[in-house]
C-alpha cells in the first residue's frame, strides 16, 4: 500500500468525506500531490478533490504553493462551480465531482455545527446520570449525543 | 463500517419501538415493518469488511416504509457522515440478484445485495472510478466472472488500457 494512498484515505475518513473498511481515520498531513498519487489508485479521491478545495481547502497543505502547478485541477474547480456537467477531470465526469461537492457541503455544515458546541456544567442527581448512561448504551451514543438526540427528537 | 452500521440499526430499532409506544398511547397509527435494501458501493463494504475498499458518503439504499422513518434514518445516517442517495432507485441491480439478510429486528429488515451482483451492476456502467476496484475484486474472486457473464454482462472493458 502506497504511503500517499494510506494517509489520504485516513485523512479523508477523519474528515468524514470517505469511508474505508480497514484503515483507521487519522489527521494525516496531505498535499495536492498526495491526492493525485492516491487518486490514481482510488478514483473516488479525484471525485472529491475539486469539492474539497472549494469547501474545506484547509484540509490540504501548501495549496497556494501547489495549486498553480496544476491547471487541470483549477479548471475542474471552475467546472464544478459553473456546473459544466459535460466536462471531465482526469477521466472522472465532472457531474460526479459536482455531486460529491454537494455532499461535502452537507457534511461540512454539520461538522461546523458540532465544532461550535460548548461545555455545559449541570447539577444532576446520581440517578439522572445512571438514566443517561443507560439510555446512551441503548442508543449506542455518547452522553452528549444522547442529550442532543433528546433535545432534537422529544422536545423541539 | 459494518459495526458502525449495526449500531446505527440498533439505534433505529430503539427509536421505532419508542415511537410506536408513543403512537399507541396517543391513538395514532403505528409504524409498520421497514425494509432497507442496500446496494452499490456500501453493499460491497458491508459484504467484504476485510478488503481495503472505499466509499464516498452517498449511501445507496432503497427504503420501503413510512416517510417519518425515512427522515429519521436520513438524520441518523448524517451523524455517521452518510447521505441517503435519492438516486439509489436508479441503480440497476441485475434480475435475480440474491439479497442477503443482514439484520432482522422487530421493526427493521435490512437486505444487502450479493457482492458479485453488485460487481455485475457496476460492470454494466463501465465507469472509470470502478475499473481498478473491479479488476482487484475479480482477481480475488475469479468465480464472480462466471456470474457476471451468466447475466450477459461483459467484463472485456476491464482488460482494456
Amino acid at each position: 500500500m502506497k504511503t500517499e494512498y494510506k494517509k489520504v484515505i485516513q485523512r479523508l475518513c477523519y474528515e468524514g468525506y470517505l469511508h474505508n473498511t480497514v484503515l483507521k481515520p487519522a489527521r494525516c498531513q496531505i498535499t495536492v500531490n498526495d491526492m493525485l498519487i492516491a487518486g490514481a489508485q482510488e478514483p473516488r479521491i479525484l471525485e472529491i478533490l475539486p469539492g474539497l478545495l472549494l469547501i474545506e481547502p484547509k484540509v490540504i497543505r501548501n495549496i497556494k504553493r501547489d495549486l498553480p502547478r496544476h491547471p487541470e485541477i483549477q479548471e475542474a474547480i471552475r467546472n464544478v462551480e459553473e456546473k459544466r456537467v459535460a466536462a471531465e477531470f482526469l477521466k472522472i465526469p465532472i457531474i460526479d465531482c459536482i455531486k460529491q461537492a454537494k455532499i461535502l457541503q452537507i457534511i461540512y455544515e454539520r461538522k461546523k455545527i458540532n465544532n461550535k458546541s460548548k461545555n455545559l456544567n449541570l447539577r444532576v442527581s446520581g440517578e439522572d446520570i445512571k438514566k443517561l448512561e443507560r439510555l446512551s448504551r441503548r442508543l449506542g451514543k455518547t452522553k452528549s449525543e444522547t442529550v442532543r438526540y433528546l433535545l432534537t427528537n422529544n422536545l423541539s | 463500517m459494518k459495526a458502525k452500521f449495526q449500531s446505527l440499526l440498533s439505534a433505529l430499532e430503539v427509536w421505532l419501538n419508542d415511537e410506536n409506544i408513543r403512537r399507541i398511547k396517543e391513538g395514532e397509527l403505528t409504524l409498520k415493518q421497514i425494509e432497507i435494501k442496500l446496494m452499490g458501493q456500501f453493499a460491497l463494504l458491508i459484504a467484504l469488511p476485510n478488503l481495503d475498499l472505499n466509499a464516498t458518503a452517498d449511501f445507496d439504499a432503497v427504503i420501503r416504509g413510512d416517510n417519518t422513518v425515512v427522515q429519521f434514518l436520513k438524520e441518523r445516517l448524517l451523524e455517521h457522515n452518510l447521505i441517503l442517495d435519492s438516486d439509489a432507485e436508479l441503480i440497476q441491480m441485475p434480475k435475480g440478484t440474491p439479497w442477503n439478510l443482514f439484520h432482522k429486528g422487530n421493526f427493521l429488515t435490512v437486505l444487502v445485495a450479493a457482492p458479485e451482483y453488485v460487481a455485475a451492476s457496476k460492470c454494466q456502467f463501465k465507469r472509470t472510478k470502478d475499473k481498478l476496484q473491479l479488476q482487484k475484486l475479480l482477481r480475488k474472486f475469479p468465480k464472480w466472472k462466471e456470474t457476471i457473464h451468466s447475466l450477459s454482462i461483459s467484463t472485456e472493458w476491464l482488460d482494456e488500457n
